[in-house]
């Protein structure tokens, strides 16, 4: 059974939020060193960056989403309404950084 | 299931949940009347002798309008979310539908040989019955049932205020309290000057 690996945000050791310091190209693995910022989104759990994919698909549209999730409109809205506070508050984390 | 009848706001809210809670408070104010139930407060219920289909439906469009009210107030207050007004108004009339076995509850005693017992002993009305144990059992049975489905019906009441609102911890609870008791006091002092 395929593992589902999860990207680690912060330091296991300190609990500082990590960066990224290489990425290698899978087709010809060319190696790119540096240190580069997660972007926002990946900070999201997984859910919620599924309910954002979701989101996108059905056009932004919370009724065709709750229809879809046979959910109520007010439960997606509140959904939705977490993730915009969590972003903000990931977002003003990283303009302090 | 355990789930829809927990919280059945996570799945139905808006015109549906308005439907639902209008054929719950359409069929509660039959058996009120059948019954001749008093509906006076939005968490009362009282055995009376002259309950007319007027007066029935009086209660329980008040009732279920003060709890709109001030639930919709205090979701304009503490919410950061855009309230849909339809989401606060059909939510609280389905939050209404336990109120229903309530009620049916006291169809029972309504009329009944413990309720011309209390009446005789305790308000001086109508003749002296004798009553059995059967009666008691009745009446216990009844007063538990009533008991559960006041609970069940105040907790879907917070959870439709919490879900319609998005309105959450000990603030979603203290001012969850607050209506209820506003809107406990104001249907008890509207069905007095208007009946």
């Amino acid at each position: 059974m395929a593992v589902e690996k999860r990207m680690p945000q912060s330091c296991p050791s300190c609990d500082t939020k990590m960066k990224v310091k290489k990425l290698v190209c899978p087709n010809c693995a060319t190696e790119v060193d540096g240190l580069f910022n997660f972007p926002v989104l990946s900070a999201l759990s997984n859910e919620e960056q599924l309910f954002i994919i979701d989101f996108i698909k059905v056009g932004g549209s919370l009724k065709d989403m709750a229809t879809n999730m046979k959910l109520s409109y007010p439960t997606i809205r509140n959904q939705l309404d977490d993730i915009i506070e969590r972003v903000s508050s990931l977002q003003k984390l990283n303009d302090k950084k | 299931m355990i789930k829809l009848l927990l919280n059945p706001f996570e799945r139905f809210a808006g015109a549906a949940s308005l439907w639902i809670g209008l054929c719950f408070l359409i069929i509660t104010c039959i058996v009120a009347y059948a019954g001749n139930i008093h509906l006076d407060g939005v968490l009362d219920l009282h055995i009376s002798e002259n309950t007319t289909w007027k007066i029935t439906a009086i209660e329980t469009l008040l009732n279920w309008w003060c709890m709109f009210l001030f639930i919709y107030i205090a979701g304009l207050l503490l919410s950061k979310s855009s309230i849909r007004i339809i989401d606060v108004f059909g939510t609280q009339a389905m939050a209404r539908a336990p109120f229903l076995i309530a009620t049916i509850g006291n169809l029972f005693l309504s009329g009944s040989r413990i309720d011309k017992y209390l009446n005789n002993r305790f308000l001086q009305r109508g003749e002296a019955v004798e009553i059995t144990g059967g009666d008691i059992a009745l009446f216990v049975v009844s007063m538990l049932l009533t008991l559960l489905a006041l609970i069940w019906m105040v907790m879907w009441m917070y959870r439709a205020y919490c879900i319609s609102c998005n309105v959450k911890g000990t603030k979603s609870i203290l001012s969850f309290i607050a209506a209820l008791l506003l809107a406990e006091i104001s249907s008890k002092l509207l069905l007095s000057l208007l009946l």
